[in-house]
């Protein structure tokens, strides 16, 4: 036993001699330090930044077209004025109305147009192709087709409504229904997101689950309710909390549509920051309402996204 | 070997020759970058511009840029200094405020050392010049396009022998083109058809409408609204600064927008800015436009060609008091090329460029332009709305009547302002006493209380009266 123990302590050494010196290299920390670092800059530069530049504008005078331009530090006068502004305010109102109202149509019409796509048989990929087309388009485009589309003299829709014997309406030129065109704009382009994506998450749920529950003749309703959506369940967060985020950003399609018309009807938050920031470039009070705004958005999707997140992390966890 | 790196190092050289010899050629050309407006409003310059680049060798680089985003990038780019652009575009209400913050160059220093800048000036019509190119006493800019307002009508409607019979039964004076927004009511109502009745001897198979008003959420309520108001006295700012549109008299103006001309628009009028209307009267939905601006005439032309039988007629807007003004073309303070830009701009203004400018459609602001009669015999279908323009620019000069809000210099957010404020009146979402207290807050706030109201017209012979249009020497076209 002893000799083996020599041989096998002779045959480690020479090993260890006759391999290449061994060179340094960088810990897994610093390794991964070094792949994130591009990553960071970017960020940094590109969202941080901006952030903190933000930040010290609205905590100071800063109306560009004034001889004073970007000057001294108010405290927070401009929050106490965004607090304030009964404009900001009804903005917020209308943003919300409109982000419920269209989130919730397009969610529910997207699953269940994802369901329709997910039975057919032929042609799915040309309807796949279609669905696209709005995402594809841009919106400002679009939404000037629109604006001609919805006129009450040479539009479409009330060429249909006359042609049904129904009377004709003033889509965008009505205060009770402008906000309403606006949200049936947004479901028109939105909704085939909603679709595809959860889509693409029906198509990737294992199919053992649902033969076992249709041996054990479980109806519908209750694969459904028991099996589908609880595994689409993270599918569904996520689409819903990208739709919400992109709600609450709406502007090009009230930009093109009413320009926040008639009166205010449709001025929606991020519309009136654009007239507040870039008409008449008051950046002090619209950063402060910016970063409220911002504040309350990422307040939301961190509560949102907490089970979501919990769920990945539990999961990663397993793996 | 040997051939293929002499290839190599010929070349090499080659693409230095021409690398150095082009930075050269760029050193020694000058070009101007113009910011203005995309579209028709300078369409017309890409060929004379052309024509400019080949005479003097100053490159003309042409800017377009949408309507709505050209005030905000020329102040982004003249507040950040970056001299992107040579020379800047504004409308009347911005006049003010890129002259007062330093944007625009005043130009009296070269207009004095060039001969044809001066003869342009001579023949810039009065009231345009003191609208677009005056700031404190001193010149800022030349105009080169005028869009004063008017007012288009169906005169084939208006001269039928049964419908000024049932007019003058039902209203108890002859149907002409309205001297008073009174009248223009009266004619919004007489006109307002349903599907089965008759429009000159003829059943009407769809709505016709005695009126087409752009009153939706654009930058062109305001002005049809304000021109009731100023004919009838009434200021959006008082000669004191102070807000006038909780006047009685400003909010009875709003009133019969609101309550006598809209109800006989099409519906759409509240989403519709200038083009719908002009849409509208040449798809013959409409007997007349409200206060309309002018340089649209060779679009409503067009209704004769598409509406059968009919014709369009210009008139002066009711009582003559309208929005009276142009595009203006300055030098940002900023360019590294003042003086090549400041050429241009003389030279775009002159008789020669603003001649082409009217015979392809543009309505000039020189007098020589708007009062050629051969000219314009010429050309009636581009040119047929100027005698009218002439006359309500006269009358303009001659009452030495200058809207005061042209002269504030935060005229350019106040017009922003408007046109949110007068729309909700327009479309009912507030109440006209509401929507004009929420628009009087909103310009103290914008001017940090009373504005301040640099008018030059103030003076001994000022007065805010407005003085009747003399109607009795003007019969329309």
């Amino acid at each position: 036993m002893a000799n083996l123990a020599d041989v096998s302590s002779q045959v480690s050494t020479r090993a260890a001699e006759s391999a290449p010196p061994k060179k340094r290299v960088l810990s897994d920390t610093w390794y991964s330090v070094l792949l994130i670092t591009p990553a960071m800059i970017f960020i940094f530069i590109f969202a941080l930044f901006p952030l903190g530049y933000a930040i010290n504008v609205s905590l100071r005078y800063a109306d560009l077209t004034s001889p004073q331009g970007i000057s001294d530090y108010v405290g927070l006068e401009n929050y106490r004025f965004a607090l304030n502004d009964n404009i900001f305010w009804a903005s917020v109102q209308r943003t919300l109305t409109f982000g419920v109202a269209a989130v919730a149509i397009e969610m529910v019409l997207g699953i269940a147009i994802a369901f329709l796509l997910n039975e057919i048989k032929w042609l799915k990929g040309l309807a796949r192709s279609l669905f696209i087309l709005p995402l594809a388009a841009s919106p400002v485009a679009v939404g000037l087709i629109w604006r001609y589309m919805y006129h009450p003299e040479f539009g479409v829709y009330n060429g249909i409504l006359a042609s049904l014997g129904l009377p004709e309406q003033n889509w965008l030129g009505s205060t009770a229904l402008a906000m309403p065109s606006v949200i049936i704009f947004d479901v028109w382009q939105w909704t085939p997101f909603v679709a595809l994506i959860v889509l693409a998450g029906l198509q990737a749920l294992p199919k053992e689950p649902f033969e076992a529950a249709r041996l054990d003749k479980a109806s519908t309703w209750r694969i459904l309710r028991t099996l589908t959506f609880p595994m689409l369940a993270p599918v569904l967060t996520l689409v819903f909390v990208l739709r919400a985020i992109d709600a609450v950003r709406l502007y090009d399609a009230v930009f093109s549509l009413t320009q926040g018309g008639p009166g205010q009807a449709t001025e929606v938050v991020t519309y009136y920051l654009y007239r507040l920031g870039l008409r008449f470039f008051r950046l002090d009070q619209s950063s402060a309402m910016s970063l409220l705004f911002l504040y309350a958005v990422v307040v939301f999707t961190a509560l949102l996204m907490r089970r979501f997140m919990r769920n990945i992390a539990e999961r990663a966890r397993r793996a | 070997m040997k051939t293929n790196r002499r290839s190599i190092l010929f070349l090499t050289l080659v693409v230095l020759i021409v690398l150095v010899s082009s930075a050269g050629v760029s050193a020694q050309s000058v070009t101007i970058n113009w910011a203005t407006i995309a579209g028709f409003y300078t369409d017309w310059a890409e060929q004379v511009a052309a024509e400019y680049e080949a005479a003097t060798g100053v490159d003309i680089n042409i800017i377009g840029i949408d309507f709505p985003q050209l005030y905000q990038n020329q102040v982004l780019e003249s507040v950040a200094d970056t001299g992107a652009y040579d020379i800047l575009t504004y409308d009347v209400g911005w006049k003010a405020e890129f002259s007062e913050n330093g944007y625009l160059l005043a130009l009296d220093d070269l207009v004095a050392g060039n001969e044809n800048a001066q003869a342009v000036l001579a023949d810039i019509h009065p009231a345009l010049l003191e609208t677009t190119s005056h700031w404190r006493g001193q010149t800022f800019g030349l105009p080169y396009y005028t869009f004063t307002m008017g007012n288009f009508y169906r005169c084939d409607l208006y001269e039928d022998a049964g419908e000024q019979a049932a007019f003058l039964s039902r209203y108890g004076y002859p149907l002409d083109f309205p001297r008073t927004y009174e009248q223009m009511a009266d004619i919004a109502e007489f006109f307002r058809r349903a599907p089965g009745e008759t429009l000159k001897g003829e059943t009407l198979d769809q709505d016709f409408y005695g009126i087409g008003l752009m009153a939706g959420r654009f930058p062109q309520v305001q002005d049809e609204i304000n021109s009731i108001a100023w004919s009838w006295g009434a200021q959006v700012i008082n000669d004191d600064g102070t807000p006038g549109t909780l006047s009685m008299t400003f909010m009875s103006a709003m009133s019969l927008y609101v309550n006598d001309l809209l109800p006989y628009a099409p519906p759409g009028a509240t989403s519709s800015a200038f083009d719908e209307v002009i849409a509208q009267l040449r798809q013959g939905l409409i007997a007349q436009t409200g206060p309309m601006y002018l340089d649209q005439f060779p679009n409503a032309i067009k209704t004769e060609d598409e509406v059968s039988g009919a014709r369009v007629c210009t008139a002066p807007t009711p009582g003559g008091h309208t929005w009276v003004g142009a595009f203006g073309l300055g030098v940002s303070a900023d360019s590294g090329h003042q003086s090549e830009a400041f050429d241009f701009v003389a030279w775009l203004a002159s008789p020669e460029a603003q001649r082409r400018f009217a015979e392809g459609g543009g309505s000039s602001a020189l007098q020589s332009i708007l009062s050629d009669t051969a000219l314009i015999e010429a050309n009636p279908r581009t040119m047929g709305h100027y005698p009218t323009l002439l006359r309500v620019l006269d009358h303009a000069a001659d009452s030495n009547f200058y809207p005061n809000y042209y002269f504030v210099p935060q005229g350019g957010k106040i017009y922003d302002e408007m046109t949110t404020y007068y729309s909700a009146a327009a479309s009912g979402e507030q109440s006209i006493e509401e929507a004009m207290t929420n628009f009087a807050q909103a310009v103290e706030r914008i001017c940090n209380g009373p504005c301040e109201v640099a008018n030059d017209a103030f003076g001994a012979d000022y007065t805010p009266i407005p003085k009747p249009f003399p109607y009795v020497e003007y019969y329309g076209r």
